[in-house]
């Protein structure tokens, strides 16, 4: 009994220390003596009070769009007679980087997607716009979306403006949040027939099912290992353990202060990557080539939501989204060449309209990221100047869209 | 449950209290217990698999003490003991030949099997009880009782993925009557915090890089240096998740006052591929090398040929222990290999060139060709497939291009990742000492204690809550 006081004493203070880590946050606290130190731009220039308005935005930014997307189809099945609009891009079409100049935000900040849906709604032909948008969007990930939106007529848009970017040919993979759609069984078969079918994006598509199995067999408290194969053990049903687990982590969930592990792993993150900015100065504006896997499954997926949208006679238009010209992000003049021949290479092959708005936005618009400028998000003025110019496109598009079907 | 659960850590807080304030006869029923509950909270239907095997063992061991002359007890044991492991553990390729020999009279009779689980761990318990078996044929063990070998079999810290304990080490352990060591428990605490922090916060982040570098469908887009940097995460990924395992294996045992043999000893920076095995899955290396490799190379007393033949063979084997795949018998071969050319160049160095035996540059020449001879070998190892991994492998030294396709932030991940495995030696060493000089001086003992140690378990704690993934099982539990 003796030993009982220091094994005690060591538990409560483990208990104490960690209750205050998680109330101190150390990791944010470092990254922003880091932001300090390096000179980095006032915070609120990140705007963080954005417009959100759940009929025109996908407001949860890909992390649990089903809710969003019954919502939408109940507000576009109350206008049958509009014709749907849907945008899909990365974090350019939800975040607003203010350029040096520009006053501090006042009141809900709206990006060039949200102007250009209040522009349409005064419009005398209705037009619906919404927009997907999610930070680090891939390729998969919009074909994925679109495939799912064109399975429900009162999903189905009539025109989709699908963002380009250079960026975007850095991602892959599906996230987590977006799993939930294969609860839908019609388009967990589409999926399915898409994983057979060996495309670069199959894997992808494939591991996302995956995936999706495992969350709903834990769901039932019977888990999947995730290398034990079909025959094991780990993936016996009622697994007591499993259940157990849930339990606890229902019990720790109620504590209060637990559920901000999310926001922890989200500053520790952060931390690594501030570190990453201003120590190694890599940053989103460095320079890099496109190849290898995911640019054959992000070009794989472009092809598949061209030839989707063909046969469900959904008008696909590409604009190549604008960038900071302070920066480039082509490594090479050859990286430049293979993104604009790919670009033009897929618009004759499928014969879909490519607005190029990559020197749209001129450099005094452009806000800084930490120690550099931003490569990807414009200030208000920015996106002032692109909604205007994607307005100019829909009525052009939306026109020459009506003029076909007409004739 | 796994060692990263929370159910398994609050309830593992439970145990060791009621261990400690039960009497000293009852320990081993209650650990007895403790380890069937254990099991059977995981996989409840195969529970019996472990405890027919103990009474197997135990029955045949029994009859074996009574007369060692009887050979048979000891070949009906480990017979036994064989065949339900290949049964279990290699039973898809078992349906997949039925079902291939059946073919022509459309019979499929293989179907039947592949509905058949694997019971977790059946591959370490079963090694432990041909050990034991070995053991008592070569008089090693004097005396046995079931509960001994149920606890040894079953002891719930390395049922699942090891340490492959022996008899010899892990039973005296079993008396309880050793007094509580604070020592001995702060110890325990501080690998299963390392281990939370090695598996939630390194392993499982390199896990989804890893799986994304090896979908088949972007192997032969992956340029030279992908490939090399996926081999690395993986090699990283491997052994930081086993590594995890084992200190929280090793941790939980010692909070009940139980030693477990180590498994890992800096594997990454080993000095040739012998040392390589030396301080890789060590438990399994020196089970391989006591039960098979020497009995075999007796039988040819030491001949050249015979003895890299059967180095070989033994590394082909270990390879098949992971399971019936093409990927893990090339890994075995490949180290087989390495571990040939590192034995021939021995031969030929102190027969011709003794004066190396301290060159530094020969020795750092063979610690770098280790290291990358064992990135090379986790390719197959980790591949889907053959074909994938001669893809990557012939991009590995054939046809150079640098660019890179994944994130930045994979590589640097990898890299930082490779740092701490470089530093981690060093780390150990300064830790040591300072635990060495805390010891002496009772004011830096309080602090150690109750400030600093807790602080880093808060903040190892709060890295493990920060990066939980409940859904990536450990690596080492579908072997």
């Amino acid at each position: 009994m003796k030993k009982l006081g220091p094994v005690l004493g060591v538990h409560l203070s483990t208990a104490v220390f960690l209750v205050l880590l998680i109330a101190f946050d150390p990791f944010s606290k470092i990254s922003d003596l880091l932001d300090f130190l390096f000179g980095a731009p006032p915070k609120w220039t990140q705007v963080q009070d954005m417009y959100r308005n759940p009929e025109t935005q996908e407001i949860s930014h890909g992390d649990d769009p089903v809710p969003a997307l019954q919502s939408l189809a109940q507000y576009w099945s109350r206008h049958p007679e509009a014709k749907r609009v849907l945008f899909i891009g990365n974090s350019q079409m939800y975040s607003i980087t203010l350029a040096p100049g520009e006053d501090p935000p006042t009141g809900p900040e709206k990006t060039y997607v949200d102007l250009v849906a209040d522009e349409v709604m005064r419009a005398p032909e209705r037009l619906l716009v919404y927009r997907f948008s999610a930070g680090g969007m891939s390729y998969p990930e919009a074909l994925w979306f679109i495939q799912y939106v064109c399975l429900n007529p009162s999903l189905r848009p009539d025109y989709v403006f699908l963002q380009m970017n250079y960026q975007f040919f850095w991602t892959g993979g599906i996230r987590s949040g977006m799993l939930s759609m294969l609860e839908e069984p019609q388009f967990r078969e589409q999926i399915e027939t898409r994983i057979t079918s060996g495309e670069f994006y199959a894997g992808g598509f494939k591991e996302a099912l995956k995936a999706y199995q495992d969350m709903k067999a834990r769901q039932v408290s019977a888990p999947s290992g995730s290398h034990g194969g079909s025959g094991s053990a780990a993936a016996s049903p009622a697994n007591f353990g499993y259940r157990l687990e849930t339990s606890a982590r229902l019990l720790l969930d109620s504590v209060p202060g637990f559920a901000r592990r999310a926001a922890i792993r989200d500053s520790f993150t952060k931390l690594l990557y501030h570190a990453r900015l201003y120590f190694l100065r890599i940053t989103p504006s460095t320079a890099r080539s496109i190849t290898g896997a995911r640019l054959l499954s992000s070009r794989a997926s472009i092809e598949a939501i061209a030839r989707l949208c063909n046969g469900q006679h959904v008008k696909l238009v590409l604009f190549n989204a604008p960038v900071n010209p302070n920066v480039s992000l082509y490594r090479t003049s050859a990286d430049r060449n293979t993104y604009h021949q790919f670009l033009t290479g897929i618009t004759e092959q499928f014969n879909i309209p490519l607005y190029d708005f990559e020197d749209t936005v001129p450099s005094e618009y452009w806000g800084s990221l930490l120690n550099g400028p931003d490569p990807l998000h414009m200030g208000r003025k920015g996106h002032q100047i692109l909604a205007g110019r994607i307005l100019d496109t829909l009525r052009t598009v939306t026109a020459t869209s009506v003029t076909a079907k007409g004739s | 449950m796994p060692f990263n659960y929370y159910s398994y850590l609050l309830v593992l807080v439970l145990i060791v209290s009621v261990f400690w304030a039960l009497p000293v006869k009852i320990r081993r029923w209650y650990l007895i217990a403790v380890s069937i509950a254990f099991y059977a909270a995981w996989t409840p239907q195969f529970v019996f698999v472990p405890l027919a095997i103990a009474l197997g063992v135990f029955l045949c061991v029994r009859e074996l003490l009574a007369d060692t002359a009887k050979r048979l007890w000891f070949r009906l044991g480990i017979v036994f003991v064989l065949s339900l492991l290949i049964f279990f553990r290699y039973h898809e390729l078992l349906a997949a030949c039925l079902d291939t020999l059946f073919e022509f009279v459309r019979l499929h009779p293989g179907q039947l099997l592949f509905a058949v689980g694997v019971p977790l761990g059946i591959s370490f318990y079963s090694f432990e009880a041909i050990s034991f078996l070995i053991d008592a044929r070569q008089k090693r063990i004097k005396q046995v009782n079931f509960s001994d070998v149920c606890l040894y079999l079953m002891f719930w810290p390395n049922v699942v993925s090891g340490p492959i304990a022996r008899w010899r080490e892990l039973v005296p352990q079993f008396s309880f009557n050793r007094a509580f060591e604070l020592n001995a428990f702060i110890s325990g605490l501080d690998r299963i915090v390392l281990g939370l922090v090695q598996k939630n916060l390194i392993a499982d982040n390199l896990n989804s890089w890893v799986k994304e570098g090896f979908l088949p469908q972007g192997t032969q887009a992956n340029t030279t240096l992908d490939n090399w940097f996926l081999g690395l995460a993986f090699a990283l990924q491997i052994y930081f998740d086993f590594a995890a395992y084992s200190n929280m294996a090793i941790g939980t045992a010692k909070l009940i006052g139980i030693n477990l043999p180590e498994n890992f000893h800096f594997p990454y920076h080993a000095k040739n591929p012998s040392d390589f095995w030396s301080r890789w899955h060590m438990t399994l290396s020196r089970w391989i090398r006591d039960y098979l490799f020497f009995p075999v190379n007796a039988r040819f007393q030491g001949a050249t040929l015979p003895l890299y033949a059967s180095l070989i063979g033994v590394m082909a084997l270990v390879g098949l222990w992971h399971g019936a795949g093409l990927g893990f018998v090339i890994w075995g071969v490949l180290h087989g290999c390495y571990l040939v050319a590192y034995r021939g160049w021995e031969t030929l160095r102190s027969a011709r060139w003794p004066h190396l035996e301290k060159s530094r540059t020969a020795g750092l020449a063979w610690q770098a060709a280790t290291l990358v001879a064992v990135l090379v070998a986790w390719v197959p190892f980790r591949a889907e497939s053959l074909h994938q991994a001669v893809t990557m492998l012939r991009s590995m030294f054939f046809g150079f291009s640098f660019r890179i396709s994944y994130s930045v932030n994979f590589y640097l991940v990898t890299l930082l990742v490779a740092a701490y495995c470089i530093a981690e030696p060093y780390l150990a060493d300064v830790i040591a000492k300072f635990n060495k000089s805390a010891i002496r001086n009772a004011r830096l003992m309080a602090a150690n204690l109750y400030l600093a140690r807790p602080l880093v378990y808060a903040f190892g704690l709060l890295l493990f809550f920060a990066f939980d993934e409940r859904n990536i099982q450990f690596i080492y539990f579908q072997f």
